[in-house]
């Protein structure tokens, strides 16, 4: 259980690192982006997949792409973006629009692109901050009907530290979520960090 | 001018060499999409700057850049990642790599290396 003040820095490191990742964004698509503030979870895997998507039914049909990262710590991100945001995404991303609806192989190697930068920024800032070499996976990049990966976004017995935001495209309107999963022992790694740096606080 | 390539993303390369084609539209391009297809292109057509990812399928960027710097430490080489961390950039860098440049490249980035090498 984390105390309020540890999810209070959690919060705000979350935050940093969001920004980071935002202003990737912002880059690939030369468009302001709105965050939101993240929240902060411990949840078993059989309680992920119900409190994120019972949320907003723009996700019901969405992209999702998920990166594995790993060695000293660890876990799994993901990228869930409604699957009409996608093609605007890539749209906004290689600044060629047309009113094609479907999304393509070549689209696809835009979305997988756009999800390693993103999802490397915001999780190399953990690896920066814990002074650890993070290792990351390709981006797996699949559509999905929320409801079909509800109880398979992680295992149902674990618990992990979830950290959750959104973010908002100004220009096209393109939304989507960001999901970090933790595994306990890297959980535990962030909160000793977070203690060290409140304790640094108050001497 | 020689310009390789190397990235397992389709939109990064054209990216990159639209990019560059348009500062220099005499450069000759070769592309590759794993350091093993880039190594043996390296071999073959002797590039004069590389631009190279790191997170590839088969043998990464870091793998590659050791085997081309095993054979010469003359050919320019441009690391371009999306890895934001210290400790990669560190280990890149210790390879006498000649830029390290975060993804996502502007065109100014990308460019401005590029003249910097070319210098």
């Amino acid at each position: 259980m984390l105390t309020k003040m540890q999810k209070d820095v959690l919060t705000e490191i979350l935050n940093i690192n969001m920004g980071s990742a935002a202003k990737v964004l912002s880059e690939l698509t030369n468009q302001k982006v709105i965050l939101k503030i993240p929240s902060l979870d411990l949840q078993s895997g059989n309680e992920i997949g119900f409190k994120l998507f019972d949320k907003s039914s723009d996700f019901r049909s969405s992209v999702l792409s998920t990166v594995r990262f790993g060695k000293n710590f660890s876990g799994k991100a993901y990228i869930i973006i409604p699957f009409e945001d996608a093609k605007e995404l890539v749209n906004a991303c290689t600044g060629s629009y047309d009113n094609e609806k479907e999304i393509f192989s070549e689209d696809i190697d835009v979305i997988k692109e756009i999800s390693n930068v993103i999802l490397n920024s915001l999780i190399g800032e953990f690896g920066n901050l814990l002074n650890v070499k993070l290792s990351f996976s390709f981006p797996n990049v699949e559509f999905a009907e929320i409801s079909a990966f509800e109880n398979s976004v992680l295992p149902l017995d674990m618990h992990f530290l979830t950290m959750c935001t959104s973010f908002l495209l100004l220009k096209s309107k393109v939304k989507g979520m960001i999901f970090i999963a933790l595994s306990t022992s890297s959980q535990n790694m962030l909160i000793s960090k977070i203690n060290e740096m409140l304790a640094a606080i108050n001497e | 001018m020689k310009f390789l390539i190397v990235d397992d993303s389709n939109f990064v390369k054209q990216y990159l060499k639209n990019y560059i084609s348009e500062a220099y539209p005499s450069a000759d391009f070769e592309l590759a999409s794993s350091g093993e297809e880039a190594f043996i292109i390296y071999v073959d057509k002797k590039p004069d700057i590389i631009i190279t990812d790191l997170l590839m399928p088969g043998t990464g960027g870091i793998e590659f850049v050791k085997k081309v710097r095993e054979n010469d430490g003359d050919t320019k080489i441009v690391v371009l990642t999306a890895d934001i961390q210290k400790t990669v950039r560190e280990e890149v860098e210790s390879l006498k790599i000649n830029a390290f440049i975060n993804k996502p490249a502007t065109k100014n980035g990308i460019l401005s290396a590029v003249s910097k090498l070319l210098c």
